[in-house]
């Protein structure tokens, strides 16, 4: 199976400059929408590619549910959300010489050994059964495990989310138990002052007493 | 490729058995969480009693398992491997859970932190790091370092209030999001150029080869910084410091310990076995990261004030005595080193950090250096303890950091790397001074009328766990023999197949 090169560079150049939209336009809303359109692009080079079950889930989940929960996330913490604060840090042309020295060691090593990527064959069973019927297979027996794993990774995240998003029975305990600490100084302060004015009243009596008896 | 497996019955029993541990700690996980949502916050510590029993039948599959993977196999079509190097990693990671999980209720509850979800995201990251050790195939190692690390993650940052805990969660998202990116990289590039993620395969495929393709080099660069970040070696150490500070002391207890256990059995295994035959192409980066490790490490640490921060760097320079072992591959005694080094610091640098939880009282958390002038004539048995892991932290004999540091500079002296070792003993001197330091602190008489840290009652749990630590340094550093003959074993049935060395 072979790729239309038009398609797969027209498709390709509509990848990244939806993908540079995403992170240059300052307002989020719209870098959301360019994401989307990205996400659309990505499906269509799996289209291309002949990998229809990936475009498929491409769409469902990228292109509509993560979108949806972005914008969802903007508009519930607008508040926090909304400053468009300068995201140019002090030491961006650090940064930026580090990324692009770190890119130009990448695409020469593409330039120097593109012919060396090991390539695959799509298998006739590929072509007979169609990708989906051939993932289901490969995950569920060959990456059976990491298939598992990911399952198990994706519920630790949901609960880490959901702990870290309940701040208001946390921020009640601790402010009960800041509050027994409070309590518990003032307590200590208290018994400190009755026993310093004992003393000093002991004091004053010791004193008395022997001024008395003299 | 993917034809070849359409024979293959999901799930083979002998598979399941063979991940009989991880099963155990995961099906925990689920029931915990459950067991949250009736369990009056009062009780929470019933959730730690049934964490604790759970990490015991994991521990007990491990012991059943460490004899009967006695002839090595990968399960589940390559991804995991079952054999004795996985199951001495995970009993380390195992018997670090457990302690972690026995000194955590009394912290909690005097922090105010004790949420019902901590225990089961130790026991979801104790999955992780022992999946990440018996991982056989790169996407396993991928998934088992996200699960450990997103568990950390959550667990750094639980402290909603503190802005320290924010702040060392934050970091540890971004900087581990950034080095899991590294690391993704780097596979990418190992399967464009060999076609596999197995790593039996890779190493197969490797065989033929020279070692010298481009891509591969690039790949394992780029494996090898995802893998520094994790075990904290320098120059890749920069988040270690802000995030054992600022997360929750029993926390930080975990994460030092199991983290850099499993991620380092996990390199150990991808490295000196499955890239056995390109060793001179990558050896010379381990060693150089292993000797500014050593050396970040120890002179960074003697100017800290925090005793956290000090025992991070501390960290660092152990992580950089634990890479001789890497660095002197092929060598097996690098191999044997470096596994009896990560039993040596699991027991030490536990308790030396739940000496720090342990004592921890409600207000200000005990970290600076002042919080543990006196300590002896207060806690003369806690400031003994403490002591004790100090000196096997700083390698005196009869302690288990002496036996450690041994075997690592003899390993590097055998395979004529006696410039590792020269570092590695040059820079052990420097240790020796801000560990002292701090012993001496501890036996420094507070003068008259002068405030002490309020030191926290010992509670049983957690002089239990202080003992099992020393115990644990102690037995490391006498009765050798016993962890030496099973670091051997594990040396000699670890997957891929190692080359037989004249």
């Amino acid at each position: 199976m072979t790729v239309n090169p038009v398609a797969f560079y027209v498709i390709a150049v509509l990848v990244v400059a939806t993908a540079i939209a995403v992170v240059a336009v300052p307002n989020i809303i719209h870098a959301a929408v360019a994401l989307i359109a990205c996400f659309f692009m990505v499906a269509a080079l799996y289209l291309a590619i002949g990998a229809d079950f990936l475009a498929a889930t491409q769409l469902l989940i990228y292109a509509g549910a993560i979108p949806v929960l972005i914008i969802f996330a903007v508009m519930l913490t607008r508040g926090s959300m909304r400053r468009e604060g300068n995201s140019w840090v002090r030491w961006w042309p650090l940064a930026l010489l580090v990324t692009m020295g770190l890119g130009a060691v990448l695409l020469g090593v593409f330039a120097v050994s593109h012919d060396r990527w090991h390539r695959g064959t799509y298998p006739q069973r590929l072509l007979d059964d169609g990708t989906t019927r051939t993932i289901g297979d490969a995950l569920l027996n060959r990456y059976a495990l990491p298939f598992e794993v990911a399952s198990a990774l994706l519920l630790v995240a949901l609960v880490g989310a959901v702990l870290l998003a309940r701040r208001d029975e946390s921020e009640a305990v601790l402010e009960r138990s800041e509050e027994e600490r409070r309590q518990r100084e003032e307590r200590v302060r208290h018994r400190r002052e009755e026993r310093d004015r004992a003393r000093r009243a002991r004091l004053r009596d010791g004193v008395s007493t022997p001024d008395e008896s003299t | 490729m993917l034809l070849a497996t359409q024979n293959l019955q999901f799930p083979p029993t002998r598979d399941l058995i063979g991940l009989l541990p991880e099963l155990i700690l995961s099906g925990a996980f689920v029931i915990l969480l459950m067991l949250d949502l009736v369990t009056p916050p009062s009780r929470r510590s019933l959730l730690a009693a049934v964490s604790l029993v759970a990490l015991a039948a994991a521990m007990g599959a491990v012991v059943w398992g460490w004899f009967d993977a006695d002839h090595a196999r990968t399960i589940y079509a390559g991804s995991f491997a079952y054999d004795r190097f996985g199951r001495f990693v995970d009993g380390i990671v195992i018997a670090s859970a457990a302690l972690t999980v026995a000194i955590s209720p009394d912290y909690l509850n005097r922090r105010g932190l004790h949420f019902g979800e901590y225990y089961a995201l130790i026991l979801a990251a104790t999955v992780g790091m022992m999946l990440l050790a018996g991982a056989a195939s790169l996407i396993v190692i991928f998934l088992g370092i996200e699960l450990l690390s997103i568990s950390l993650y959550i667990l750094s940052g639980f402290a909603h209030t503190e802005t320290r805990s924010q702040e060392a969660a934050l970091k540890y998202l971004l900087l581990g999001g950034f080095a899991s990116g590294i690391l993704l990289y780097g596979m990418a590039l190992i399967y464009g150029a060999t076609g596999h993620t197995q790593l039996t395969l890779i190493k197969q495929s490797l065989a033929g080869s020279s070692g010298t393709d481009p891509l591969f080099l690039v790949g394992v660069g780029l494996l090898f910084v995802g893998f520094a970040f994790k075990v904290s070696a320098a120059p890749f150490h920069w988040w270690t410091p802000d995030v054992y500070q600022g997360a929750p002391t029993s926390v930080t207890t975990f994460m030092s310990v199991a983290t850099k256990v499993a991620a380092f059995a996990s390199l150990i295994r991808v490295f000196t076995y499955t890239f056995a035959d390109s060793t001179d192409k990558w050896t010379g980066i381990v060693a150089f990261v292993a000797i500014i490790s050593m050396v970040v490490g120890n002179v960074a640490a003697l100017t800290q004030t925090s005793l956290k921060r000090m025992l991070a760097y501390s960290g660092i320079a152990q992580a950089g005595y634990i890479l001789i072992g890497v660095a002197v591959s092929p060598d097996p005694l690098g191999t044997v080193g470096s596994l009896y080094y990560l039993a040596a610091y699991a027991a030490t640098n536990l308790g030396a950090f739940a000496v720090i939880t342990v004592l921890a009282g409600r207000g200000e958390d005990l970290d600076s250096y002042d919080g543990i002038r006196g300590l002896a004539y207060r806690r003369p048995y806690t400031a003994a303890a403490m002591a004790f892991f100090l000196f096997s932290l700083g390698g005196f004999p009869p302690t288990a950091g002496f036996f450690a540091k041994f075997l690592v500079f003899s390993a590097a002296i055998h395979a004529h790397a006696v410039y590792l070792a020269l570092w590695g003993i040059g820079t052990s001197v420097i240790s020796i001074f801000y560990y002292l330091r701090v012993g001496l602190l501890m036996y420094t008489r507070p003068k008259e009328g002068e405030e002490t840290y309020p030191w926290a009652r010992t509670s049983l749990a957690g002089g239990g766990v202080l003992a099992a630590s020393a115990a644990g340094t102690l037995v490391l550093g006498i009765l050798v023999f016993l962890i030496y003959t099973a670091a051997v074993s594990a040396q000699h049935g670890v997957l891929p197949v190692p080359q037989q060395l004249a």
